[in-house]
């Protein structure tokens, strides 16, 4: 189906190569997940599968690839279209139309088919996604999820071969994720659709499939079928990429498998030679000295932090919400009824579906918003009389979107931008100091623009925080970032007791970094306490179309009361010898996603 | 932010307004360009811009728009009249207010000898802004009015190139985006401690400010639908077919037919009274004609 042999690319004006002699082949039907550190050519190579790259982007093309025996060299890019279907990150930068249909349509229209075939195409294209029922919909009117699958509707409505999918899920929350996950699975095994699909949310994406691809600075380093690819644990860890918990699990305590799945893992536990399998755990590394790129350690991204995240929190209120109703448009409140109180140094993770609130309540905080009723006050001023600005050096803001902060023509200048406009002393240093806590003091005469993804957001942040404010906001930081570069940035709000409010959908690192989770639901907090009492409410998470970590599912099915591979690994470490001497007791219950399954109680 | 987009997105509705061909529409607001600009009469002109304000109460448009429509019609009348009183050089003129005497300290040598308000202005003024504001309503109306798709539809309909139409409508669909990120990227620079500069020197570093993120944005988005529109084929084929047929209904053809025969007919009138006042020609059998132009055209 794809066959690509000694690929090399350059972008026109780079001296440097993107592509370094990829070689990868991948059959019909399979379901590959292609994976690697920000920048390592990923989503280059998706663009030369449907001769985007070199046709329309100039540049130094060599070497060979073949669609379904065709050259793409020698093809013409329109017909190339036709068998490969493109899917990118951001579905509002990829539908143009005001209504579900005419998206649909446009490219069996383009293709020339008749009304009657068109007609039937977009029907079929939107069954396939379960999206038949919007088919008069406004576009405007769809949820984060359903516009990606009718981002992947527009492309099934042309009967692609292959579907190149460059981080379609990363801006979802978990219950679109799923969503949009599913119906991918599900097309690509009865329609034998060919699935290359490019995410850093490789714990998640694992399980959907056949085949883990990675890359690294522009070559491809490991190729293993999914079912085998984590018995390679040290690659992953190298590289910094974020492993499912229960490989980690397994692996910590020693089992010679790789579960997918807390069913996968409990089953794997529960086996009885699985006795036999264990070892005696290994020593897990020192939370406090498990920083940065050395996090790749063992224990995984929950397994470091609880004690730490349990650090007494300092009384004084800093902000304080009363019956706030908020939105951007009176007869439709977004917010309704929030009552909330901040304390300092606090680092509060807000949680919820696409829609759920969490960006507004990030911009009443910032005066940004003012309240429709109740109040806000944020450092003790009341935000309805006080306009943004009024704020500024007091309250940082990062967007999700980091490229509407940048604006600079290098990151030192980005850096040292707040502290000149605010007369503060010491610039330089504020600007080497942030830029150095953000690892980009390497990058720090480049232009913003040309950076990374990831590396742009660390200069946004890096910008923010060269200013010291002393609340900092940040919507959706963890969007398209790799583990080193999440966990680099957390960490450092971690160390210097920041007061910090951050949206994500990344349970995991919420569990990680927060002292506090709120969890948002159409517009009011229906959960509000440490991380480990929000986890345990099954019906909150499933309100808020988050799901437990694998690690703590496991856990509750042990009887264990563990919320990441470190503390379970390590009581069943204490209780090793108690496992081994108690009886298996082999008993059916049924998980959270309704899955039958034997547990071993200890 | 998010009102900059409702007010920038049609408000698809089944109102007569709505179900009007948007061909029909588009030959509509050209017939309707023309008169105006052809007009000169006060009374007139004002009865062409209340019939256009009518179709917003056709259209049930929401109080948002409507809001934002009265602000653009405010600002638009009042300015032009505002200028054209006090900068209107024909002759004769009748000063009817004194703002700035002549003889006036360095101001009146500034002014080139005072600056005052002139009644043949007020009225010139009053005539250009209700000729802008008659175009300006009418073209929001169809906007308002239109799905996008439609709009392409329409200007494919007439004989507008499909590449040219679909840049074109694109670029009205990104519009209200690019307004949100402007405010959003003023804001992010505000809480930095920056302070934008509307006026001076501080003026052309503040746009630059926001320019560069922005710009740089729409080009990321432009990258991303290019290739997503490229993957859907736009363009493979010299010509295309359509899902949606556009149905000219009799009322359109009515309503486009007397549009058109207006226009046509008032410019023709127009032309033929100018060359009348003008000493190009004239024929005692148009004084019918001359007498309409003078009194309602």
């Amino acid at each position: 189906m794809i066959e690509i042999k000694d690929l090399w690319y350059t972008y026109p004006g780079r001296t440097e190569p993107t592509l370094k002699g990829i070689n990868l082949k991948v059959k019909k039907g399979e379901f590959v997940l292609l994976t690697g550190p920000t920048g390592c050519g990923k989503s280059t190579l998706l663009k030369t599968l449907n001769g985007i790259i070199p046709h329309e982007s100039g540049g130094i093309f060599s070497g060979s690839i073949r669609i379904n025996g065709t050259e793409t060299i020698d093809s013409n890019h329109m017909e190339l279209s036709r068998g490969v279907g493109l899917v990118f990150q951001n579905p509002d930068d990829q539908i143009f139309s005001t209504t579900v249909e005419d998206e649909v349509a446009f490219g069996p229209e383009n293709l020339c088919f008749e009304r009657e075939e068109i007609d039937k195409k977009v029907e079929e294209a939107l069954q396939m996604v379960g999206m038949s029922g919007h088919r008069l919909s406004s576009t405007n009117s769809l949820s984060g999820g359903q516009k990606q699958r009718i981002c992947i509707a527009n492309m099934l409505a042309m009967m692609p071969e292959i579907l190149a999918m460059d981080e379609p899920v990363s801006q979802m929350d978990p219950g679109g994720t799923q969503e949009v996950l599913n119906t991918v699975r599900e097309l690509n095994r009865k329609l034998k659709i060919t699935v290359l699909l490019v995410e850093h949310r490789l714990h998640e994406l694992a399980p959907f499939a056949d085949r883990i691809v990675i890359m690294d600075g522009g070559k491809i380093i490991f190729d293993q079928p999914a079912s085998k690819a984590f018995d390679y644990l040290e690659v992953f860890h190298r590289l910094g990429l974020r492993v499912p918990e229960p490989v980690e699990l397994c692996h910590a305590l020693g089992i010679r498998a790789s579960p997918l799945s807390a069913r996968e893992a409990l089953l794997v536990l529960n086996r009885k030679n699985s006795k036999e399998n264990m070892i005696t755990p290994r020593i897990l590394p020192n939370p406090e000295e498990n920083i940065g790129a050395d996090t790749s350690a063992l224990a995984g991204p929950a397994g470091n932090n609880d004690s730490v995240n349990n650090d007494s929190v300092n009384n004084d209120s800093i902000i304080s919400i009363r019956d706030l109703w908020s939105g951007y448009d009176k007869n439709l409140m977004v917010l309704k009824c929030i009552n909330l109180e901040i304390h300092k140094e606090e680092r509060i993770a807000v949680m919820g579906t696409n829609g759920s609130g969490k960006s507004t309540l990030l911009l009443n905080l910032a005066a940004m918003l003012k309240p429709y009723k109740g109040s806000v006050k944020v450092l003790g001023e009341d935000t309805r009389s006080k306009n943004p600005y009024s704020f500024a050096g007091r309250v940082g803001f990062v967007f999700q979107n980091p490229d509407l902060m940048l604006f600079c023509d290098s990151a030192e200048e980005e850096a040292r931008f707040g502290p000149v406009q605010l007369k503060f002393e010491n610039i330089e240093e504020r600007a080497r100091t942030s830029l150095e806590a953000m690892s980009i003091l390497n990058l720090k005469q480049d232009l913003p623009q040309s950076l990374s993804r990831g590396q742009r957001l660390r200069t946004a942040v890096a910008s923010v925080l060269s200013i010291d404010p002393e609340i900092i906001l940040l919507d959706e930081p963890t969007t398209g970032q790799d583990r080193v570069n999440i966990e680099q940035m957390m960490d450092y709000f971690k160390n210097n007791r920041s007061t910090l409010v951050f949206c994500t959908h990344d349970i995991e690192i919420a569990m990680l970094y927060a002292t506090r989770i709120l969890v948002m639901n159409e517009g009011r907090i229906i959960a509000d306490g440490k991380g480990r009492e929000v986890i345990k409410n099954i019906e909150i998470l499933r309100k808020a179309s988050l799901t437990q970590p694998p690690v703590v599912e496991i856990a509750n099915y042990l009887g264990v009361d563990a919320f990441s591979v470190t503390e379970l690994v390590e009581m069943l470490a204490c209780r090793g010898s108690e496992v081994i001497n108690s009886d298996v007791i082999n008993s059916e219950v049924i998980n959270s996603e309704g899955i039958k399954c034997e547990v071993i109680r200890c | 932010m998010i009102g900059a987009r409702s007010i920038a997105e049609p408000t698809i509705k089944d109102t007569i307004v709505h179900r009007t061909d948007p061909r029909a529409k588009i030959l509509i607001l050209i017939s309707t360009a023309f008169v105006a600009v052809t007009l000169d009469n006060p009374e007139t002109m004002l009865l062409l811009f209340l019939t256009i304000l009518s179709g917003f109460a056709l259209a049930r448009m929401p109080a948002i728009k409507l809001k934002t429509l009265a602000f653009l019609l405010i600002l638009l009348i009042w300015g032009t009249i505002y200028s054209q009183a006090l900068f209107y050089s024909q002759l004769p003129r009748t000063v009817i207010f004194t703002i700035i005497q002549p003889d006036f300290p360095v101001l009146g040598w500034l002014t080139n000898g005072g600056l005052f308000v002139y009644e043949e202005g007020l009225h010139h003024g009053a005539i250009q802004g209700l000729r802008s504001a008659s175009i300006l309503s009418l073209g929001l109306l169809i906007c308002w009015t239109t799905d996008s798709r439609d709009m392409l539809n329409g200007l494919v309909g007439l004989r507008v190139p499909y590449s040219v139409a679909f840049m074109l409508v694109t670029a009205v669909r990104f519009l209200p985006i690019i307004i949100t990120e402007v405010a959003t990227v003023i804001t992010v620079q505000r809480l930095r401690g920056f302070n934008p500069k509307r006026f001076g020197s501080g003026i052309i570093k503040t746009s630059l400010n926001i320019l560069t993120p922005t710009l740089s944005n729409c080009v990321r988005r432009t990258g991303t639908l290019a290739v997503s529109i490229q993957s859907r084929a736009f363009r493979a084929n010299p010509s295309r077919t359509y899902l949606k047929k556009l149905k000219f209904s009799e009322l359109d053809k009515v309503m486009v037919t007397a549009c058109i025969f207006a226009a046509i007919s008032i410019v023709i009138i127009k032309l033929l009274y100018n060359m009348y006042t003008s000493g190009i020609y004239y024929t005692s059998g148009l004084r019918p004609v001359y007498a309409i132009a003078r009194g309602y055209l």
